[in-house]
């Protein structure tokens, strides 16, 4: 297998933006993603995109603008995880020998979704979404467990809504740039309990857009590219498999096999980008990433370890919280971040001599599953 | 007036004893699946046999919703409830509003009602009750 390389990353503006189309938001993104690698555009060998609403040629539809033509084009649907998979796709195909060089995109149009306004339902069919659940009554349930199992209060949940608006308060990109007590996310607007409105991700219209490379190729443009070491894709287990819902199997899974293929442990990891769709879930995740022992999610938080300045700052760029959610772009958005977090350019939250970062996206609910995908990368320089 | 539709075959029944889940139960290796598989999903064996859950369980969690959807107004309350065989069930809470949400642990009893009305019929699915006098089944 061989080594691959991330040459240049891209965003477009995250907000709320109903008059910009896929191939506009996607557009912006996979141009600044090829402006940061220094490559040309007609380089360019292979395509994955994702995105979850109204999905079709995704891929095709953003880069017939861009001059980027008969070159293999795929477009991936994973629910928040589909721009993870996007990644993945191509980092297997880079490592695999069948291309040198591609593009990978998530794009998403949330206000003109089908569920614009509305609270994220699971697939039509399914039992439990037919019987009233949705995912932050998902995340509400799971923090209900929190609180009964980790001594959690609805005080700790917003404590990490408020770490991730102070860090996006720092960040231009951020949708919502605006810093928030304790009081007031608990004063929000109750959702599903404990769970209020700022503890939820927004609606967001936005893309990301990664260039990747093999080391042949990443040599010629960057004196040091930053190296995909671990790169970790697996779908749900069985609901019955866990003993309780304070744990998303799958996440730890995904980040168990990237922690061996990267040959780093939980302990060398500088900087994390997670999925924080919901507040409570980040207490979760630090347990299933292993940044602290099982059970000790809620005590890693209160330390602030994971706040800027602290010993593993997650979501410094302000996280699904205050940037917004475009589902599949998020995906793709966690690895832009670690790779300029590496590369020195996060400004104001920049986590002084990042080396090792780590990239976490989960998505989707089924009856039956604990989550339907996780992934992990892990990116090094 | 016509016939209420059950919101899918073979997961409920009204039975001499009061409502139960249908499960399925596999001679293999004794897992329990609810909805009932036609397979394991534990150990992929084909020898399952159906069980009923019956109606008691034990409250493991709750929430109250506050955002409707096109099938539930706003205020809904929700829980996991664990049953017999340790199955784990996702369900709508009969709580009014401004109830306190019960306690982890409280005794849970099944109910079979009409929970949404489609074409014209009512559509029949599950819900729990509080049913705090009442000792778990569930060890």
């Amino acid at each position: 297998m061989r080594e691959v390389f991330v040459l240049g990353v891209g965003q477009s503006d995250f907000g709320k933006m109903p008059e910009r189309s896929i191939a506009d938001l996607g557009g912006q993104a996979a141009r600044a993603a090829i402006a940061d690698a220094g490559i040309n555009s007609a380089q360019i060998q292979a395509v994955f995109s994702s995105r979850v609403y109204d999905a079709m040629i995704t891929s095709q539809t953003i880069m017939k603008d861009l001059g980027v033509t008969r070159v293999e084009m795929v477009n991936v649907e994973n629910a928040c995880a589909g721009g993870s998979t996007a990644i993945r796709s191509l980092y297997k195909d880079i490592a695999a020998g069948f291309v040198d060089l591609g593009i990978a995109i998530g794009v998403e149009s949330m206000t003109t979704s089908p569920i614009a306004g509305k609270l994220i339902p699971p697939d039509r069919d399914d039992l439990d979404g037919q019987l009233g659940l949705s995912m932050p009554v998902l995340f509400a349930l799971q923090a209900q467990r929190l609180m009964a199992t980790h001594g959690a209060t609805p005080e700790d949940f917003a404590q990490v809504s408020v770490k991730a608006h102070d860090f996006g308060a720092l960040n231009p990109r951020a949708q919502y740039q605006k810093r928030f007590t304790v009081e007031e996310v608990l004063a929000s607007r109750m959702i599903a309990d404990p769970i209020t409105l700022l503890q939820c991700c927004p609606n967001t219209d936005g893309a990301a857009a990664v260039v990747m490379a093999s080391a042949d190729v990443a040599k010629k443009y960057a004196e040091a590219p930053v190296r995909v070491a671990g790169s970790a894709l697996v779908s749900g287990d069985y609901d019955f498999r866990r003993s309780d819902i304070t744990t998303l199997e799958l996440g730890a899974r995904a980040a168990a096999l990237a922690y061996e293929q990267a040959g780093v442990a939980p302990s060398d990891v500088d900087v994390v980008e997670l999925h924080d769709a919901f507040a409570s879930e980040e207490i979760v995740h630090y347990e299933d990433l292993g940044l602290c022992a099982r059970g000790d999610g809620v005590g890693l938080l209160r330390s602030g370890a994971t706040s800027l300045g602290g010993r593993i700052p997650v979501n410094p760029s302000g996280g699904l919280l205050s940037l917004g959610h475009p589902l599949a772009a998020s995906g793709v958005r966690v690895v832009c971040d670690i790779t300029d977090q590496l590369r020195g350019r996060s400004g104001a939250s920049q986590v002084p001599g990042a080396k090792v970062g780590l990239a976490q996206m989960l998505g989707g609910a089924a009856t039956g599953l604990d989550a339907a995908a996780g992934s992990v990368h892990i990116l090094t320089v | 007036m016509t016939n209420p539709v059950p919101l899918r075959e073979g997961l409920f029944r009204e039975t001499a004893a009061g409502p139960t889940l249908l499960a399925s139960c596999c001679t293999a290796c004794g897992h329990t699946s609810y909805p009932p598989a036609p397979r394991c999903l534990d150990c992929g064996s084909e020898a399952q046999e159906p069980v009923e859950l019956g109606s008691d369980g034990e409250l493991l969690c709750a929430t109250v919703v506050h955002m409707g959807n096109h099938r539930y107004p706003p205020g809904y309350t929700v829980g996991y409830v664990t049953m017999p065989h340790g199955v784990r069930v996702f369900a709508q809470l009969a709580i009014s509003a401004g109830e306190d949400l019960p306690a982890p642990g409280t005794p849970m009893t099944l109910e079979i009602v009409p929970m949404w009305r489609e074409q014209e019929q009512d559509v029949l699915a599950y819900r729990f009750v509080p049913a705090p006098g009442k000792e778990s089944a569930h060890a």
